[in-house]
């Protein structure tokens, strides 16, 4: 990239930005001209994401408190469109549209402008992913690709994580609690002010899981615990400026139980092919974000972010120890009935691996660098009724070099509270280390021996990593309707149409005859892009103030996959993640405010079972009660999962053989303090 | 602007020269055609100052006679730095003061309060706890005016207009000008909370 000519842009649009109009003279205008002045929709404002012609729901701060939550991924499951599943006590499925996995890889997933998915796997730890809820404003989940802006990895969906400004998180809280399945948690916040307009917060979070039951009643090993730490800063040197600086450092714990594969000692027909073990992976790491933003006038602004993150973890699969150092520039502005955004990025990530007991990777250090810049345009096409957003992600990184991934956006609103939108965008997403250089032990198969009747041969299935593995991608069409059909009602609906190509399968390789440590043969499974799909869906979210202390919010989401492997192909079994995903998911909330300071939250959800690995249905219950008898006081009690003893949610596959635990009923007390 | 003229060759002008002037003229006469446009929350600013100018409160409200009036925000505070432009001012000869609060009883001492959409589950809560007492409630919650809110803010159509419930104001001791009522809706309230 040529340093020079973003420099020369920058300069360019600086130049054409209007010149800064301060809010001081609209005071100034009479009553009668303040009725006529025009107010102009701002895209970053979160109260406007309903006019963006995509798929959000957000999730906000009272949502979280009163559904009960205490975990980032049991938050998510809120939002239509979502699939949360838990596969034990400290790992979860979450997923957009399909391609369920504990690594599921095609969200991008942001805290506070930090991207929080490994290049590993491309998919997110959520065991590490959490802060003190009270402390989170809002999660934006946006469904469907939000490449254009994002860049690659946003194929399926971007969740958004935004925590408060430390001016509106000032005093001091102290939350603790415990129950029987979250069973001690606790945290504390303080924020105070550093002068004239700078104001700071300082907290910390401790929470211990128990460990859950699998099927058969047998307790898991899957024991969670964290401890995190973290500041923000939030400064304005000027009325045109702003800082903002995060930090966090955190520790933990999370068990699990693996079927380890093992090689059978010779001469034993009916032996077993795997060892049950035990692993208690640790994980530890830290981050340092500063983003300094100017507003240019009302209608301009630009903003410069850095951030570096470090993340250690050690557990029995593999090792992995990864720097990241982010830049990311972005400028908006505005011009007649244009508003443009345009920006770029670098990426450097370094990624240490250590071979486990499953999983070994070649080459076992990689640095890796990706280049970006995006533009958008926002045109009003007609004023108050139609709006056109075209856009473009360029980037450059190291697996497939350059990728492009456009997107239109309509949006339409013939009447003030009806609007309708449709948009067309292309998706990659780009391999990971893992994908290129991964290699995992999956199962021991014994085979018929054909030189020996009645006995059995050996064989190790390894899935291999390729260098020659390209990017997957989506080609997506999606049309909305939004309706606020009175104050108190609003309404929302997409439909979706989804294209895959060349998503990945695994092509068995010619079979190779070892004599050591036992007679056995290597079956090697190599990435390929090899596989075709298409999905199609349909997501509704409805939210109802039935009365002012009433309020009830309905979720539904209806999915289809169809996968199908391309001729040529020999893959056996990624077309079976169809079977992965629920056809319908009802998630439906009731809050109610019992009279001053109580409150009575229901919580009912309906999941349809997951054909492929016989998961059934379920439906679950949880409730909270909660009681301020004092404004600076909270007391709540929740149950979880009232409805059944236990119940399985999610069955990982066979490459990677975690033992799953059941989600277990649980009841949990709260006390929340502030002064 | 200063456009390169000089250096193109005469007789033989080039060839982006036209496209270039007549999209500068175009994007000229589109500028100069706008209506006046702001942000949504700088408009509702400049309400609050209006509220403020065209309100009277009883004289037992201020502490003194140059006590400043105090606006102040319930909950999470949707102007961004909007209301920074309040502060300077002056409405009836006195200074405005501008707060921020989360608990109501932060709230004492209070003239003008405009309460965030955060706080929309706690109305009747609030509305209960201001009863009587000379602060001008502010909200763009839908409802607010027939709630028993004084004055509701609603964005239609591109603009900023307000409703007022006069009776609930009245109530509290407070006198709203004409030349508010004029221009607002009157509405009064459904159910008392």
């Amino acid at each position: 990239m040529k340093a020079g000519l973003p420099l020369a842009l920058l300069a360019a649009c600086l130049a054409w930005s209007p010149p800064a109009r301060a809010g001081d003279d609209l005071m100034d205008l009479s009553l009668e001209d303040l009725l006529a002045v025009e107010v102009t929709s701002v895209s970053r404002k979160p109260q406007k994401l309903s006019d963006t012609a995509a798929a959000v729901f957000v999730i906000t701060r009272e949502d979280i408190r009163r559904s009960g939550a205490t975990s980032i991924p049991e938050a998510l499951r809120m939002a239509p469109g979502l699939q949360v599943a838990r596969i034990d006590a400290n790992k979860w499925v979450v997923t957009a549209r399909g391609f369920a996995d504990r690594f599921s890889n095609k969200l991008l997933v942001l805290v506070d402008g930090r991207s929080v998915y490994t290049p590993l796997f491309s998919g997110v730890y959520w065991d590490v992913q959490d802060t003190l809820l009270e402390d989170v404003d809002r999660i934006e989940v946006i469904r469907g690709p939000g490449a254009a802006l994002w860049g690659a990895n946003a194929v399926n969906g971007v969740i958004n994580i935004i925590t408060r400004h430390a001016a509106d998180t000032q005093g001091g809280l102290v939350t603790a609690g415990g129950g029987t399945e979250a069973r001690a948690f606790g945290g504390a916040r303080y924020g105070g002010a550093l002068g004239e307009g700078a104001q700071y917060r300082l907290f910390a979070k401790g929470a211990q899981t128990d460990k859950g039951e699998d099927a058969s009643g047998r307790e898991g090993a899957d024991a969670w615990h964290a401890l995190r730490g973290g500041l923000r800063l939030d400064a304005r040197p000027s009325a045109r400026d702003a800082v903002l600086v995060t930090g966090e450092a955190y520790r933990g714990e999370a068990g699990t139980r693996y079927l380890v594969p093992r090689l059978p000692p010779p001469g034993s027909p009916g032996a077993q092919t795997g060892e049950i073990v035990e692993d208690d992976g640790r994980f530890w790491g830290g981050h340092l974000l500063g983003r300094w933003s100017r507003t240019l006038s009302p209608a301009s602004d630009l903003a410069l972010q850095l951030y570096y993150d470090r993340t250690d973890r050690r557990e029995l699969l593999f090792g992995e120890r990864r720097d990241t150092l982010d830049a990311d520039f972005q400028h908006r502005f505005g011009m007649a009935r244009h508003e443009l955004v345009w920006g770029f990025g670098y990426r450097l990530t370094r990624g240490e691996l250590e071979t486990g007991e499953v999983i070994a990777f070649d080459p076992s250090t990689r640095t890796d660098q990706l280049w970006s810049a995006f533009v958008q345009d926002d045109v009003t096409l007609v004023p108050e009724r139609l709006r056109l957003t075209l856009g473009s992600k360029f980037e450059h990184n190291d697996y497939t070099g350059f990728e492009v991934q456009p997107n239109a956006r309509l949006l339409w609103t013939p009447l003030p509270r009806h609007s309708f939108w449709a948009a067309v965008s292309r998706a990659v997403r780009t391999p990971s280390q893992g994908d290129a250089g991964a290699r995992i032990r999956s199962n021991v198969t014994l085979v018929p021996d054909p030189r020996q009747p009645g006995a059995t041969f050996p064989v190790q299935l390894v899935l291999e990593g390729s260098e020659d593995f390209g990017s997957e991608s989506l080609l997506a069409y999606e049309a909305g309707y939004r309706a606020h059909l009175a104050h108190e009602l609003s309404l929302d609906v997409t439909g979706f149409h989804h294209r895959y190509r060349d998503l990945r399968s695994f092509e068995p390789q010619e079979p190779e005859l070892r004599a050591e440590p036992v007679p056995h043969a290597v079956q090697a499974l190599r990435w390929d892009n090899r596989l075709e799909g298409r999905a199609w869906g349909v997501e509704t979210a409805a939210d109802w103030f039935a009365l002012p202390w009433w309020r009830l919010q309905l979720a539904h989401t209806w999915f289809l996959l169809e996968l199908r492997a391309r001729d040529g192909s020999a893959d056996f079994f990624s077309e079976n993640d169809e079977g992965r995903s629920p056809r319908h998911q009802v998630s439906l909330r009731s809050s109610l405010d019992v009279t001053s300071g109580l409150e009575l939250d229901v919580w009912l959800r309906r999941v349809s079972r997951l054909p492929q690995d016989g998961v059934e249905s379920y439906t679950a219950l949880d409730v909270r009660l909660g009681w301020s008898p004092r404004e600076d006081l909270e007391l709540s009690v929740a149950g979880q999962n009232l409805l059944d003893r236990r119940r399985a949610e999610f069955e990982p596959g066979q490459a990677i053989r975690t033992l799953p635990t059941e989600a277990e009923r649980g009841v949990y007390g709260r006390v929340t303090l502030r002064f | 602007m200063g456009l390169p003229l000089r250096f193109s060759s005469p007789g033989r002008p080039r060839r982006w020269l036209l496209p270039a002037l007549a999209w500068l003229l175009a994007a000229a006469a589109a500028a100069g055609a706008q209506p006046r446009q702001a942000q949504e929350y700088e408009v509702k600013a400049a309400y609050l100052y209006n509220f403020a100018r065209f309100t009277d409160w009883p004289p037992a409200a201020f502490p003194a006679q140059d006590a400043p009036l105090v606006v102040a925000v319930l909950g999470e505070s949707p102007f961004g730095s909007a209301l920074d432009a309040l502060a300077g001012k002056t409405a009836k000869g006195r200074p405005l003061q501008v707060r921020r609060a989360r608990r109501l009883d932060e709230l004492p001492g209070v003239h003008l309060l405009f309460i965030a959409d955060s706080e929309r589950g706690r109305l009747p809560v609030i509305l209960k706890a201001l009863a009587g007492r000379p602060v001008l409630t502010v909200a763009d919650v839908p409802q607010f005016a027939r709630q028993g809110g004084m004055i509701q803010l609603v964005s239609a159509e591109g603009a900023v207009r307000f409703e007022i419930n006069r009776d609930a104001a009245l109530r509290a001791g407070l006198e709203i000008s004409s030349r508010l009522l004029q221009l607002a809706t009157l509405v009064g309230s459904e159910a008392q909370p």
